[in-house]
């Protein structure tokens, strides 16, 4: 079976453009939050906040014009594939090639802020006001689209929705494209882009946790969640032809698994059957990245429950890191973004702290002083009874047989 | 790559005929057309009104909904209509569902499912009445939604996923549940969809001029564009040795299927059809066929210019001088374009039509475009034995699917 590494990161988020800036941002666990825009603070309260992103290298790859007819998820897509490419060392690639890298992207809600725009003229009864050139901007898959288009990839091409699972999602199909030798190079991640109507959808969508006036991580009680937009693209590679190139890996992707959960124990058999397929155990795992979001969601207190249940049959516990303390809740983008995080754990021994553990939590809220982490999970749950679970390990290109 | 054989078991349709593949079927076969004035919005008011709705005594009977576990959206209700129908043709009964819930997968592909839901949404938006106080159940404003609630009636706790890629989601979504089989991910996966006439999708094909106002006629070479169809068909796919097991009764073979983006327009199809054919020769090149082998091509056939002629090119690109013996129809032509569900309903015909050896029409089809050279099955019924058949779809963004399915042989 032919096996999936990370080669290339490329992120544009709250926290930064690039994932190198990004990381030397949030080690130091700063949030970076934002007031709520005028329009959406007037129906809850000024004084909560969302993770916006900021300038990002957009005109590298469209004109002014484009640019005006086409929405910010679909721009922030295409730069962070080209920030990827770029930390992959992926340059100049021949047209043969092109047509066998895959696009894979998971969204959520980005296209919203699309939808506020077209629809305005359907709901006035004004259809000869509508403009045809933003219909397609309707379409979720227009970010997948607009990706190959710039970049020329004619491989297989999907768009997965599962909300805030929908990154991991993607990247699951990723590596089976590439296990069952369907592609060598895939372009897989998730994107969320914040408009009024998103932010407005969030009130009821995280059940008012957006008026909370602080998150609180794996806790009992409930926190604020932070609705937040960016686009986490991951260059997913067969290892051997990333080796064959001579690229640099982030970690390897050994095994996923995506499914349906009644309570916390079918996360943790979940958790259990990818260890036992892969020989580990719980105690090998050095990291965990959550999908936490600090609200204290019926999801959240699933995913608490699995961890606190893994930890008393072991009497261990990993890291933990939960991203969305520093990054927010960006759905689709998030769920990439804690693979992310947890093969940058994995490449550089670096552990982005999770602000916002109380000590009222049943987990440890310690980084200890560990110097080499090799093996890491992500788990991620969503308010609909979805699970994606992944497990990476440390990628040594030397010792590759 | 893993050899798992994967075969169809279980069939359920909802479309503009009614509930029920027979239904389907034999409209079709008859050259039925389901197309009238739209009802569900004030459609008077758009360029063309035309679309094919399901019944109002399906969409509208409560009574049937409650039955169902009442879906809050209509491309669900469809879908779980299709889903317990499917279930029922494939004889899998909710004792053996939960037994075996954790080798059960579903994947769902749709475009519409939930607009109405977000419509209304968007509606409360700008008279200013979502806030605070005014709260909403989000769940069935979600894309999700659909796939969600199938999963939680049948209690399935295998790989679950929703696949959106506009007018080609369902064949994707087929193709990824055939996926998870042969990984051994799963052992059953209900794949396909349901999806619904929206006013905003509607209002904005009309702004692009694709709908027709006389009536779609595929491969026409006066054709005008399609209606907007809606509906859903789910199938239930599982491996050979669990349909053995179980001895259940295999309607056909999934054999391969192959996803291209054409990268070259987010609403156009290719000039040159090359983007559309790297899915076709990938689905036939998985399932170890040569173009020669190929007897029948159920077409994505939209009837807008642009698509039947990318589509044509791509079929001609591959199969070249054997055109003349591969035998296509776009059944768009009777029950519409059902958007994300139009892939799952067209491999339902073409399952029909290989166990049947009938290839419906393609009906309204009155002048041969210049320069085509397959053999269009126009307007009446055509028998015709078909060991190995190919169903296309494309979608916005530059999406393309193909599955390539075939007569089961043990």
């Amino acid at each position: 079976m032919k096996e999936t590494v990370i080669s290339g990161i490329g992120v544009i988020c709250n926290q930064g453009t690039g994932w190198n800036d990004i990381r030397k941002n949030a080690i130091k666990g700063k949030e970076k939050f934002e007031e709520m825009p005028d329009e959406i603070a007037k129906q809850i309260s000024k004084k909560y906040k969302i993770g916006r992103i900021g300038d990002y290298n957009k005109d590298k790859y469209f004109n002014s014009r484009q640019l005006r007819l086409v929405d910010k998820f679909l721009t922030m897509s295409v730069a962070a594939t080209g920030l990827a490419l770029e930390d992959a060392n992926i340059k100049e690639i021949e047209n043969d090639e092109k047509d066998e890298i895959a696009t894979i992207i998971g969204t959520s809600r980005p296209e919203f802020a699309g939808f506020q725009r077209f629809s305005k003229h359907v709901f006035l009864k004004q259809p000869q006001k509508l403009n045809p050139i933003y219909f397609p901007l309707l379409a979720r898959s227009a970010a997948c689209g607009q990706i190959a288009i710039t970049f020329g990839f004619r491989g297989y091409s999907t768009t997965i929705s599962v909300n805030n699972l929908s990154g991991m999602h993607s990247i699951a199909r990723g590596v089976d494209l590439i296990r069952n030798g369907r592609a060598q190079i895939v372009v897989a991640g998730g994107i969320e882009s914040l408009s009024h109507l998103s932010l407005a959808h969030n009130i009821s969508l995280y059940d008012k946790r957006i008026d909370y006036p602080e998150s609180k991580f794996f806790d009992k009680s409930e926190g604020r969640i932070v609705p937040s937009e960016g686009a986490c693209i991951l260059i997913l590679e067969e290892r051997e032809h990333a080796k064959k190139r001579g690229a640099k890996a982030y970690a390897q992707i050994d095994s996923y698994q995506i499914g349906r959960y009644e309570d916390h124990n079918d996360l943790c058999d979940a958790i259990e059957d990818i260890l036992s397929l892969e020989q580990n155990n719980w105690n090998d795992i050095d990291i965990v990245g959550c999908s936490a979001t600090g609200g204290g969601m019926r999801h959240d207190i699933d995913e608490k429950d699995a961890l606190i249940a893994m930890k008393n049959k072991t009497n261990f516990c990993p890291v933990l890191s939960a991203p969305k303390a520093l990054f927010g809740e960006a759905e689709a983008a998030s769920s990439a973004l804690q693979v992310a995080v947890v093969a940058n754990a994995l490449a550089n021994n670096e552990i982005f702290p999770t602000p916002g553990i109380s000590a009222n939590s049943d987990l440890p809220n310690n980084i200890p002083n560990k110097v080499d982490y090799n093996k890491g999970l992500t788990t991620a749950t969503d308010n609909f009874k979805n699970y994606a679970i992944f497990s990476l390990s440390k990628y040594n290109g030397n010792n590759m047989n | 790559m893993n050899t798992r054989r994967v075969v169809i078991t279980g069939m359920g349709v909802v479309s503009t005929f009614g509930r029920g593949v027979e239904i389907f079927w034999n409209s079709i076969i008859e050259g039925k057309s389901g197309f009238k004035q739209i009802s569900l919005f004030d459609s008077s008011i758009y360029r063309s009104g035309l679309g094919a709705e399901v019944p109002s005594d399906i969409r509208f009977n409560e009574e049937l909904r409650k039955e169902y576990g009442n879906p809050l959206e209509d491309a669900t209700f469809f879908s779980v209509l299709a889903a317990d129908e499917a279930l029922m043709n494939a004889g899998l009964g909710n004792e053996f569902i939960i037994e075996n819930q954790k080798r059960i997968g579903c994947v769902i592909g749709t475009l519409c499912s939930s607009s109405k839901n977000y419509e209304d949404l968007g509606k409360m938006y700008y008279l200013n009445e979502l806030n605070n106080t005014q709260s909403f159940d989000p769940a069935p404003t979600l894309l999700s939604y659909q796939m969600n609630f199938l999963c939680d009636r049948y209690k399935i706790k295998g790989p679950a996923s929703l696949i959106s890629t506009a007018c080609s989601s369902s064949t994707d979504a087929i193709g990824y549940g055939f996926d998870m089989i042969r990984n051994d991910q799963c052992d059953i996966s209900l794949v396909g969809g349901g999806d619904v006439i929206s006013e905003i999708i509607h209002a904005g094909f009309n702004s692009v001029m694709s709908i027709t106002k006389d009536c779609p006629r595929p491969f026409d070479k006066n054709r005008s564009g399609f209606a907007i169809g809606e509906g859903a068909a789910i199938i239930v796919i599982e491996s050979l040795e669990s349909a053995i097991k179980r001895e259940a009764k295999i309607y056909a073979e999934i054999l391969g299927y192959g996803l291209s983006n054409s990268a070259y327009h987010l609403s156009a199809t290719s000039k040159d059809g090359t983007g559309e054919a790297l899915a076709i020769k990938r689905a036939i090149s998985e399932a170890g066929l040569v173009p020669a082998q190929i007897d029948y091509v159920n077409c994505h056939g939209t009837a807008t210019f642009h698509n039947d002629n990318s589509e044509r090119m791509a079929l001609k690109i591959f199969f070249g001088d054997l055109a003349p013996n591969i035998s296509l129809n776009s059944i768009k032509s009777m029950i519409g374009h059902c958007m994300g569900a139009a892939g799952a309903l067209e491999a339902v015909a073409t399952v029909k039509s290989i166990c049947t050896g009938i290839i419906p029409p393609t009906i309204n089809f009155r002048t041969p475009d210049d320069g085509n050279d397959f053999d269009l099955v126009v307007n009446e019924k055509r028998e015709k034995e078909i060991n190995y058949a190919l169903s296309n779809s494309f979608g916005f963004a530059g999406n393309n699917s193909a599955v390539v399915i075939g007569s089961f042989n043990q």
